[in-house]
């Protein structure tokens, strides 16, 4: 009969299978005796059958069936014992004759079976009969029988426990009845927990894990008697604080085993009513701080947190009684418990944290201190514990993340966020990957949210918050993802649209603040923020000018404007990418430009003059030169800003650097375009008109033609003339007088004889294309008729 | 009692110190008889012995864990020991196996693994039952087979607390 | 015993005044056999009749006719040993004849019964009237026993047996169990306490043993018999545990205890309370209890049932 039961899974089958029919073919003689009124043979029949249960050969799993397979006929006895009292036939002694029974399995069994009986028949027997049969059981003491004797009396008893607090009909002995029922079951209770836990010594050490599964198999048995307690009605706050959870958490605080703790704590917290919860969270708090070294109470804690907050969810209207300070008694409690719980892991100690923010943001949306007070905990024990830095990869550095990532997605503002004082010092720790992460996180809610960030305050805080994306860190892994890092640069660029003020003096330092920020970002990363800082900058510009009248100071503000943003474009510059700050110049040339303001023309005058030196500087690709050189020109064009002292040699200047083009398409094409600019030209002296310097048009648009003849491929040089042909068309309609028929005519004749002689293909049907066009709009002129640019003379 | 010839007397218990109710049982021994090897070569040279190893709580016992290496002869020198000078009535050890040891047999004999393991099994049931023995507990004999390296066959016999 | 048989007599009969109505009891009158008899108790009158039927025109010369009250003690393993410690003799006739059935009425006055009857594996104590035919070969006897019953009564001794026993440092315990004499349907309430476990306990039990002895100094004879074995612990308790005892004794088979019986023999009980280890080691500790019989207290019809429950589940 040791503690030895058998491994081997079909010994096991056949050792259940006989005593079923054991219990089977017992059951059948006890019901026909019964039947024949012979209850002295029955009742020996029943504890022949019962005797099975004393086996100590069946794994917990097989004892449970056979368990199953004995309360079924237990139950029958039951009724036939009932109905024998309701029939009036006096089975007196009953509850003294079945103690005879040698074997104490069996006997109490039977007296559980017939004190039931007996109490459902004279109920003023009840409360002497409960408690001799609670106090009788400790006879068993080994751990899985007694459990099972003691599941069976619990279930027997489920309907015969008074319930209710006050009954009418014995109003005098009314709380007394509840408090035995209590009593009753918290003995039961006590009881059962020590067996369970005494399971574990049962057997070879050897074998401890698996009875660790074979208690968690169990454990069931032992929550019942706290499903039973939960049942009685009649207990209220009051009764279940001083009497339930106090009795349930001495048995479950002395016993020390993680494995009932763990369940039992979550067994209170899942079968009592929040109400009572939210009553009675000091004590139960307490109980976690407690528990056994193995306990993680993490687990249990949070689970109590998501039911209040469930509730609080859920009961919108009554909501968490204003006088239970919940958050208050958790961040106290939680405190102590991690105080008390030396051994617990930093990473579980944050996972609480999140859960205590979590409940903070659902029962307290609107107290950001609550939030920032458990952050600030946070940090200071991760001072206690010399946390400085955590290892990418490592759980605290996720659970790190997850705390913080909770304000962010909870307020879905990130401007509370900022308002967090220990949300930065707490980042701060994290590793680069986490910090990133949340950096991004928090831009995405900024966009999706549409959040803008109107102080420099403000953008400062949040930029160094986000600065993974920002500049290079001392932590920075050497493999970056070049991918992953493009999508985080244009995340940043997009973002920067979030950083305005209605308040332009306002907007201004954030733009400088965010520059500074910026600039630190290597070449890598300007390239996608600093354009975007400008631009924004220009857009300030234009609304300074826009507030002229309210501001006198607004001229000042866009010179300052335009000093920065020189100064960061030469920034850019200094990522050896020479087209973008050209641009830049450009862009804020022709802003200053239109804009006015008291020093426009020299700053206008500078930007352009900054573009001209990165041109021919830092430009060296030939497609890139042409493209800067026309934007050059059209820019020259169409500022409207310089006095011919000015314009004079930006002019030579455009004209100098087309002439100089490498390529002698490009060079045709630049020439041409150099037109435009002294035929649109405007400097200030010109009183708003254009320059329309006829000569120096044509001048150009003649080189324009030498250089294309001197092409080598004839398609090229074709191409060119049908342009510059589109050219002289422009300017004819646009009352260049200069341009005289008969140049239309030659040119067009020199078209027409090189198309004869270039060779078909899809390169010279499209110039072919072009050209009959050219044609067309002319014929459309001349036929239109309508006088002063009808291309009278124009040999079709 | 209540009137109705319902007997639930009891004498009531005293409630049990927490303390107590979950400690650990004062009772844990546990001896395993493993890992048997051969040593030497030849005719009445060559034998098997067995690690012991035994954790317990026992205050009686002066370690909580050992481990010594024993031959089958040690487990009957210490049968005859207890039996000299007990009361207690010693178990069998596992037999002799005199069949085993004669000539010509087509197996290892005494030193086929079957064999060990058969006789591993039988001495582990002996040496269990044996120190689980209150009385056998009191013989100096039993300490020294259970925790000292070298059995001092010509040690003096005596008790080790009295009875 | 008659060899030559009854001859002009039909049958001898004794009857007690008042046996319908007396309580009676079964009563062992072998190891296999037992019969329904009336009960007396000390100092009651034995009276009754004794009808001496003849056959239908016999006519009966006789020697005279007696009745004697006997207590006897046997002891069975020496059948020579044979003591009546009572005899009490009524003349009922003369010597002379006897022309029809006749009636004679008896009364022994205020008998002293100071021994209860006793049937036990090596002694019994028997009271019998035996009524003797004297006639001119062989007596004719005819014997009738009843059963003596011996009341006591103790005050309610609330005194209880507790003690503290064991083995030094491998298993302390304390049993009590709530008086030191119990009443033949009394219950033994108890409990046993551990003090310390360091034995791996499997099972406790509570016996009964009825120690019947008899013989006189170096020739005391004992002989134990187990009369209840009452399991009441399953699996190994740890210290401080509490294990309750309640034993109902009305279904048992059980005597008043006796000592020095016409100092011829005792029979005393012992609960011996039994620890079982899972090397089914045993460690026991027995305590003498007294048993006595109460005056009778109406009790329903209870007595039955629990005397069917003690053959049905009993050990």
């Amino acid at each position: 009969m040791a503690e030895k039961n058998v491994e081997n899974t079909e010994e096991q089958e056949r050792l259940l299978d006989e005593a079923l029919q054991v219990v089977k073919m017992e059951s059948f003689h006890m019901k026909r005796e019964l039947d024949k009124n012979k209850l002295m043979d029955g009742l020996k029949h029943a504890s022949d059958l019962l005797k099975e249960l004393r086996t100590s050969a069946l794994t917990p799993k097989n004892y449970y069936e056979l368990y199953m397979a004995v309360c079924d006929e237990l139950r029958h006895l039951q009724s036939h014992l009932s109905d024998e009292f309701q029939k009036g036939r006096v089975v007196s002694d009953l509850y003294e004759l079945v103690q005879y029974a040698g074997n104490i399995i069996p006997r109490l069994y039977l007296l559980v079976t017939v004190g039931v009986v007996y109490i459902k028949n004279k109920p003023e027997a009840r409360e002497a009969i409960l408690k001799d049969l609670v106090e009788m059981c400790r006879g068993v003491q080994h751990p899985l029988r007694g459990l099972f004797l003691r599941n069976y009396l619990l279930q027997c008893t489920k309907n015969v426990l008074p319930d209710h607090a006050i009954d009418e009909s014995e109003k005098q002995e009314g709380p007394p009845a509840l408090q035995h029922s209590i009593d009753f079951i918290l003995l039961n209770f006590a009881e059962m927990n020590k067996l369970w836990v005494r399971m574990q010594h049962l057997g070879h050490s050897r074998e401890r894990e698996k009875r660790e599964r074979e208690r968690q198999e169990l454990r069931i048995l032992v929550g019942t008697n706290l499903v039973r307690l939960s049942q009685l009605e009649g207990v209220d706050v009051n009764s279940y604080r001083k009497i339930v959870l106090n009795g349930v958490l001495e048995q479950v605080v002395n016993c020390k085993d993680a494995i009932a703790q763990e369940y039992l704590m979550e067994c209170i917290i899942q079968v009592f009513p929040d109400e009572f919860h939210l009553q009675t969270l000091r004590s139960f708090l307490k109980a976690c701080a407690d528990m056994h070294p193995r306990v993680n109470v993490k687990n249990t804690i949070i689970a109590l947190i998501d039911r209040l907050a469930q509730f609080a969810a859920r009961e919108e209207d009554s909501g968490i009684p204003s006088e239970i300070m919940l958050f208050d008694i958790f961040s106290e409690q939680i405190a102590n418990i991690i105080d008390t719980r030396s051994g617990m892991l930093l990473e579980d100690v944050v996972s609480l944290q999140t859960a205590l923010v979590k409940l903070a943001f659902k029962c307290y949306p609107n107290r950001v201190d609550y939030v920032d007070r458990v952050l600030e905990a946070t940090m200071d024990l991760f001072g206690k514990r010399n946390m400085d830095s955590v290892p990418n990869g490592s759980a605290l550095s996720s659970e790190l993340y997850n705390l913080l990532e909770v304000p962010i997605k909870s307020y879905n503002n990130i401007l509370t966020v900022l308002q967090l004082q220990c949300f930065a010092p707490l980042y701060e720790h994290l590793d680069y990957e986490s910090r990133k992460r949340i950096g991004v996180q928090m831009l995405v809610n900024a966009l999706e949210h549409h959040t803008l960030l109107p102080s420099a305050e403000q953008v400062n805080s949040l930029l160094m918050l986000v600065s993974p994306l920002i500049q290079d860190q001392a932590d920075q892994p050497t493999d970056i993802d070049m991918d992953d890092f493009s999508e985080e640069q244009g995340l940043i660029g997009q973002f920067i649209h979030q950083l305005y003020s209605e308040e332009p003096d306002q907007q201004y330092q954030i733009l400088n603040k965010a520059r500074t920020h910026f600039e630190k970002g290597g070449n890598k990363r300007m390239i996608f923020t600093l354009p975007a800082i400008v631009f924004s900058a220009y857009k300030l510009a234009v609304r300074y000018k826009e507030l002229s009248d309210e501001d006198e100071r607004w001229e000042k503000k866009c010179n300052r404007i335009f000093e920065m943003c020189r100064a960061v474009i030469n920034t850019l510059c200094q990522a050896e990418i020479a087209e973008l700050p050209l641009r830049l110049f450009i862009q804020g040339a022709l802003c200053a430009s239109e804009l006015q303001f008291e020093n426009h023309e020299s700053v206008a005058y500078e930007f352009i003059s900054q573009a001209f030196s990165l041109y021919e500087e830092d430009i060296t690709d030939s497609r890139a030169q042409l493209a800067a050189v026309m934007l050059l020109i059209s820019a020259v064009e169409r500022c409207r800003c310089f006095s011919e002292d000015s314009h004079a040699p930006l002019r030579t200047q455009c004209a100098h650097a087309a002439s100089r083009l490498l390529k002698k398409p490009d060079q045709s094409r630049a020439v041409a375009h150099v037109a435009h600019l002294f035929w649109s030209g405007q400097i200030t002296e010109g009183d708003g008109e254009p320059m329309h310097d006829m000569r120096r048009v044509l001048e150009c648009l003649k080189k324009a033609i030498r250089i294309a003849s001197q092409c080598m491929e004839s398609a090229v040089q074709l191409q060119l003339y049908v342009e510059i042909l589109n050219k002289y068309m422009y300017f004819y309609e646009h009352g260049c007088t200069g341009v005289t028929m008969e140049l239309l005519n030659q040119l067009i004749k020199k078209i027409r004889e090189e198309l004869q002689d270039i060779e078909g293909n899809e390169e010279s049907s499209m110039i072919k294309v072009h050209f009959e066009n050219a044609l067309e709009h002319i014929r459309n002129h001349q036929q239109s008729g309508d006088g002063q640019y009808s291309y009278e003379g124009i040999t079709l | 009692m209540s009137g109705d010839n319902l007997n639930t007397r009891r004498l009531d218990a005293p409630r049990q110190e927490l303390a107590d109710a979950y400690s650990l049982p004062a009772n844990f021994l546990e001896i395993e008889v493993t890992n048997p090897e051969t040593h030497g070569v030849g005719w009445r040279q060559r034998y098997t012995d067995y690690e012991i190893k035994m954790k317990t709580n026992l205050p009686v016992f002066k370690m909580k864990e050992s481990l010594v290496r024993r031959r089958y002869s040690d487990f009957e020198w210490l049968m005859n020991e207890l039996e000299r000078d007990s009361k207690i009535v010693v178990p069998a050890l596992p037999g002799k196996a005199l069949k085993m040891q004669l000539p010509f047999r087509n197996d290892e004999g005494l030193f086929s693994e079957s064999f060990i393991e058969e006789r591993r099994k039988g001495l582990e049931v002996f040496i269990n039952k044996v120190a689980g023995h209150p009385l056998a507990q009191n013989e100096k004999c039993l300490h020294m087979f259970l925790q000292e390296s070298t059995l001092d066959k010509n040690y003096a016999p005596g008790k080790i607390r009295s009875t | 015993m008659n060899f030559f048989g009854y001859g002009a007599i039909e049958s001898v009969e004794i009857l007690l005044d008042g046996s319908d109505k007396r309580k009676k009891v079964r009563h062992k009158v072998s190891d296999s056999k037992s019969s329904e008899m009336c009960i007396y108790y000390d100092g009651e009158t034995v009276s009754g009749a004794v009808s001496v039927n003849l056959k239908s025109g016999a006519k009966l010369d006789h020697k005279g006719i007696k009745v004697e009250l006997i207590g006897q003690i046997e002891i069975l393993y020496d059948r020579t040993n044979v003591h009546d410690f009572t005899t009490l003799t009524k003349q009922l006739a003369s010597p002379g004849s006897l022309m029809q059935s006749k009636v004679f009425s008896f009364e022994f006055p205020h008998v002293e019964k100071p021994y209860e009857s006793y049937f036990g594996s090596n002694v019994r104590l028997r009271y019998f009237l035996k009524v003797t035919v004297g006639r001119r070969l062989t007596d004719l006897t005819e014997e009738l026993e009843f059963v003596v019953h011996t009341l006591s009564t103790y005050p309610e001794n609330h005194s209880s047996i507790k003690m503290e026993v064991g083995i030094e440092d491998c298993l302390h315990i304390e049993f009590e169990y709530n008086k030191q004499k119990y009443h033949l349907k009394d219950a033994i309430i108890g409990k046993i306490y551990f003090l310390l476990v360091r034995v791996k306990i499997k099972h406790m039990e509570v016996h009964i043993i009825k120690r019947e002895s008899t013989g006189n100094g170096p020739n005391m004879y004992h002989e134990d018999d187990t009369i209840a074995k009452f399991e009441i612990m399953d699996g190994a308790p740890v210290k401080g545990e509490s294990i309750p005892i309640r034993l109902f004794l009305a279904g048992y088979e059980l005597t008043p205890s006796m000592r020095d019986v016409n100092k011829k023999f005792s029979v005393r009980y012992f609960l011996n309370l039994v620890l079982i280890d899972e090397e089914d080691r045993r460690y026991f500790k027995q305590q003498e209890i007294i048993l006595w019989r109460k005056g009778d207290v109406p009790r329903r019809s209870a007595a039955k049932g629990i005397e069917e429950s003690t053959q049905r589940f009993g050990a």
